[in-house]
């Protein structure tokens, strides 16, 4: 009778074990998915600059999924796909009705259809039933409880030697090693956040195991009664739709046509990313429940280029000091920001101010481009803005007006609305104007970061036919009424997207997306006598993907890819490019998973160049741009030996035909082929 | 694609050519016969989702047969040019632990010659196929002008979405081999992604897109009809390089036969004759 008891036991036990590993690798599947409909823009160069601070939101996110019975607004209002009337709709169902027993009952919740069910899927929770009941401050449990530890220590490098490390330092060449090393410590609980991030990229020197290159750490109290964050060290704020001060993640323009636009603030975040130069040092707090005030005070030092000895351009993004320039540049600029934002959620809605000064200790000066004629100049600069979010039947009317200290202004405005069950609708439009020196904002908008210089609509639609069969498009006029970068003058242009999504079985599902773009852009040509003339003409590039995704077995998931890109710059030729790849995600067992693809790409050139996005270690960004013709093939593993200690490890190819060289400049490789390596190590407890 | 084919039947031309001249004029490019076995030219060589295959030594490894014991000859003359022929052997061995397999091919002739010795093996659990083919690629060229050799790796996968539907994906020399430590030929290396879903009880449609690294993608496809009993019907195409092929094949007990006929996109070069034979033990 025991024995059998045990049997059926052991039995239980190993079935949630296949069915908690499989819905774990269908989460990491989903997360990977979203990340990829997020950040395939056209120009990673211009998304780069939060992608990876995305990738670890959403997978940190994954790892500690809400909990849709206890989650208030502002947590739930973190979920990619819902907005301010979905997260009041999931709070009246779990007090009115009954507690969700499973997450598959939030398609019971008003509004909430299948699209937004699959969408927050893989980032909420019904808890285990077992919360903690209301402890008191004083005891150790209430600031432990849903507490871990974890520590990662992360290695990765290019296999071959490129150019800046054969010159010396000297001659302009790397001061450090090829290597990559990230590590960070950490512990979380419920109440408590304690974290330290130290990296030091490529060509960067490592002097002692303390002095990284990039070092952030924080100390923050998280939801405590009225006190709902306090932190000191390093932290990001990100207020109303982005138009005066955002650092952090931020969703744009990609396949979730929908929630493109709208943004929901996250407030004050703990900093634990290992991008460089998106955060704020000091403390922070914000304070209060229906009304909130958040106030905060920074001090950090900024790496910018010099101009002479008082006088420096606005700091970059990158955050590289690998050079003797750029080493000598490191840490140059002082910026103090100080100031606060009030949030107050109304019944039907939420009304938000925000505002800042910053101060930099040297002058800042603009480039004598064209495009940089509006750009800040001076040493101080104060920014400030009312956003707001109103339910309005079924829509909701978001958006923030913001002005900067010389009087340039920005506004953005939408709607997002169901329209019937089956279909959803965004209809926004925003204006930048060119003097709006929003320096500490990323408003949405064609041209990512700083919201300046633009004035477009947007419109986005999602139609769902029965169950199996999701479309989503897109269209997004805008108009730069000074000169951008790389242009003289007033451009326009417009993108597009169109996807259909068919889920003809539970494990088989495959969808086409369109998308192009068309932008003026100025090219140069001679003329008879020489002479050489500027001319503006269409600059043009379009894709086309057919995406099939199969799950063979809970333990098997197949994918197979092609795209097609076409793009005639302007004054140029039109050009093909194109991309079909195989991958492969195996679960060995329990224990060991393993992805790999092998890719083909033949493009005529970089403007045909494709995309893309790879499993990677965790927390880390990988979309790789392909160009030329040749192959690339990777393999990842992830092994948990035991359950506190989890390893990956990449490799990855790309062999190159025809060609003798890889890359240009510092980065410059002999040979026809790259390679790199990666491994990682959590420890988690 | 268009132009490794092109290429390569310039090359035998040339080398036919060289050899009624008795010229040695030998170009660096050589490659035989990429798909094997007639069934599978007269479907437009779409081979990368067609189960039940007997040449799958030679296609994806992936859909090795499970369930027979079979021994398959293969051979054919391009443009009826006996000094270019392939002729191949392939062996599927089940066994409890996966299917073994085995194969041989032979293009040339005594000038000129590329052999390729074949071990592979494949396994499949819940629906899920994968297999592996190490390859052995010898190549020798007459007149004291030296051979090489170079081991490569294949693999594939497939699975079969429901009954009727077929996905599957095969990668080539995926370690990146070379011929010779002088010259470092490299050997092709393609992917392939193909389906094959049935029409019909009695129409297979299978179709594949295929790209070699060097070469622009091709796209591929064929039918197969039951006509009468076991006797089968099949037609097929290629784009880049654009051919046009058919034949017909006659399944027994114990053995099957089937005969291929490829038009190239060159008129000049005429109709390429294949047949194979398989026999279970």
């Amino acid at each position: 009778m025991v024995i059998r008891f045990l049997l059926v036991l052991g039995c239980i036990f190993a079935f949630s074990e296949v069915g908690y590993a499989q819905q774990q690798d269908t989460t990491r599947s989903e997360v990977e998915d979203d990340l990829e409909g997020a950040i395939e823009n056209f120009d990673p160069g211009d998304t780069n600059f939060d992608s990876e601070q995305l990738t670890q939101f959403l997978q940190e996110l994954a790892e500690n999924p809400i909990n849709i019975n206890q989650a208030g607004v502002n947590d739930l209002l973190q979920l990619p796909g819902l907005n301010l009337k979905l997260a009041r709709a999931i709070i009246k169902y779990r007090s009115d009705v009954k507690p969700f027993e499973t997450t598959d009952e939030l398609d019971e919740v008003s509004g909430i259809g299948r699209v937004t069910l699959e969408q927050v899927r893989p980032y909420i929770t019904v808890g285990s039933g077992l919360e903690l009941s209301r402890e008191l401050y004083t005891s150790p449990r209430y600031w432990t409880s849903g507490g871990h530890f974890q520590a990662f220590s992360r290695y990765q490098r290019d296999l071959q030697k490129a150019e800046g490390y054969e010159q010396s330092p000297q001659e302009g060449g790397y001061i450090g090693s090829p290597v990559k090393y990230y590590q960070r410590i950490g512990y979380q609980s419920d109440h408590l956040s304690v974290n330290l991030t130290q990296e030091k990229d490529p060509g960067e020197e490592l002097v002692g195991p303390f002095q990284f290159d990039h070092r952030t750490w924080h100390v923050a109290l998280e939801d405590n009664g009225n006190v709902q964050m306090l932190v000191g060290g390093d932290y990001s704020l990100a207020f109303g739709q982005g138009l005066v001060l955002w650092s952090g993640a931020a969703f744009g323009k990609g396949s979730n046509v929908v929630g493109a636009v709208s943004r929901n603030g996250r407030g004050i975040k703990p900093y634990t990313s290992a991008q460089e130069t998106n955060y704020y040092r000091g403390a922070a707090v914000t304070y209060g429940a229906r009304l909130q005030f958040t106030g905060f005070y920074s001090n950090r030092y900024r790496s910018a280029s010099d101009i002479n000895a008082d006088t420096t351009r606005f700091p970059g993004t990158d955050g590289y000091h690998r050079t003797e320039t750029e080493f000598l540049q490191k840490n140059n600029l002082q910026q103090k920001l100080y100031g606060g934002h009030i949030q107050w959620e109304i019944p039907f809605g939420i009304i938000g101010a925000t505002g800042y000064q910053t101060i930099f200790d040297r002058y800042i000066t603009a480039s004598e481009q064209t495009y940089a004629q509006y750009d800040f100049e001076g040493t101080s600069n104060y920014a400030y803005g009312v956003d707001y979010t109103f339910i309005a039947g079924p829509a909701i009317i978001f958006g923030e007006v913001g002005q900067s200290e010389n009087g340039g202004y920005g506004l953005v405005s939408g709607v997002e609305s169901s329209l019937g069950n089956d279909t959803d609708i965004t209809l926004a439009y925003r204006n930048y104007q060119a003097e709006f020196q929003s320096i500490l904002g990323n408003g949405f908008g064609e041209v990512s970061g700083q919201p300046k210089n633009e004035e477009g609509v947007y419109l986005g639609m999602r139609h769902t036919i029965g169950a199996k069969v999701t479309l989503s498009a897109y269209i997004d006029q805008f108009r730069f009424p000074t000169a951008r970068f790389g242009t003289n003058q007033p451009t326009q242009g417009f993108d597009w997207l169109a996807k259909a999504e068919f889920d003809l079985t539970d494990s088989f599902n495959f969808y086409v997306q369109l998308r192009s773009e068309i932008e003026d852009d100025e090219y140069e040509i001679s003329d008879s006598y020489g002479r050489v003339q500027r001319r503006l003409g269409d600059a043009e590039r379009s894709s086309f993907r057919v995406n099939l995704e199969y799950w063979v077995n809970p333990k098997v998931r197949l994918r197979s890819r092609g795209e097609i890109v076409r793009s005639q710059q302007a004054g140029e030729d039109l050009e093909l490019g194109y991309l079909l790849y195989q991958d492969l995600r195996l679960r060995i067992n329990d224990r060991l998973r393993l992805d790999t693809r092998v890719s083909m790409f033949d493009t005529e050139s970089f403007a045909t160049r494709v995309y893309q996005f790879e499993s990677d270690l965790l927390y880390v960004f990988s979309s790789q741009s392909l160009f030329d013709e040749g192959q690339r093939i990777y393999v990842l593993l992830n092994y948990e030996p035991f359950d506190f200690l989890e390893l990956w490890a990449k490799f990855g190819l790309t062999v190159y035909e025809d060609t003798q060289v890889v890359g240009s400049g510092l980065n410059r490789v002999e040979g026809d082929r790259r390679s790199e390596v990666g491994v990682q190590a959590r420890v988690r407890f | 694609m268009i132009r490794k084919l092109i290429d390569i039947h310039r090359f035998k031309l040339t080398l036919l050519g060289s050899v009624l001249l008795g010229i040695s004029g030998i170009s660096s490019i050589v490659q035989a016969q990429a798909v094997i076995g007639a069934r599978e030219l007269a479907v437009g060589q779409a081979t990368t989702a067609l189960y039940n295959t007997d040449w799958s030594m030679f296609g994806n490894p992936a859909l090795m047969p499970e369930d027979e014991r079979a021994v398959s000859f293969f051979g054919v003359r391009y443009f009826s040019l006996a000094e270019i022929t392939d002729m191949a052997m392939s062996v599927a061995y089940p066994t409890t632990f996966g299917t073994l397999g085995a194969g041989a091919h032979r293009y040339g002739d005594d000038l000129f010659n590329e052999n390729r010795m074949r071990l592979g093996y494949k396994h499949s659990f819940s629906g899920f196929h994968f297999g592996a083919i190490l390859n052995y690629s010898h190549v020798a060229m007459g007149g004291g002008y030296g051979s090489a050799g170079a081991l490569g790796i294949n693999v594939g996968l497939a699975a079969s979405i429901v009954s009727d539907l077929w996905v599957g994906a095969k990668a080539t020399n995926v370690n990146q081999p070379e011929y010779g430590s002088l010259n470092n030929e490299k050997l092709p290396r393609e992917l392939s992604i193909g389906f094959s879903y049935h029409l019909s009880d009695i129409a297979l449609f299978t179709t594949d897109v295929v790209k070699d690294v060097q070469f622009p993608i091709s796209y591929r496809g064929g039918v197969e009809v039951f006509i009468i009993e076991e006797l089968v019907g099949r037609a097929g195409f290629t784009i880049k390089p654009l051919t046009f092929s058919g034949g017909f094949g006659y399944n027994s007990e114990l053995w099957t036969v089937n005969i291929a006929v490829q038009r190239h996109e060159n008129r000049a070069l005429g109709y390429s004759p294949a047949i194979d034979f398989k026999i279970l033990w």
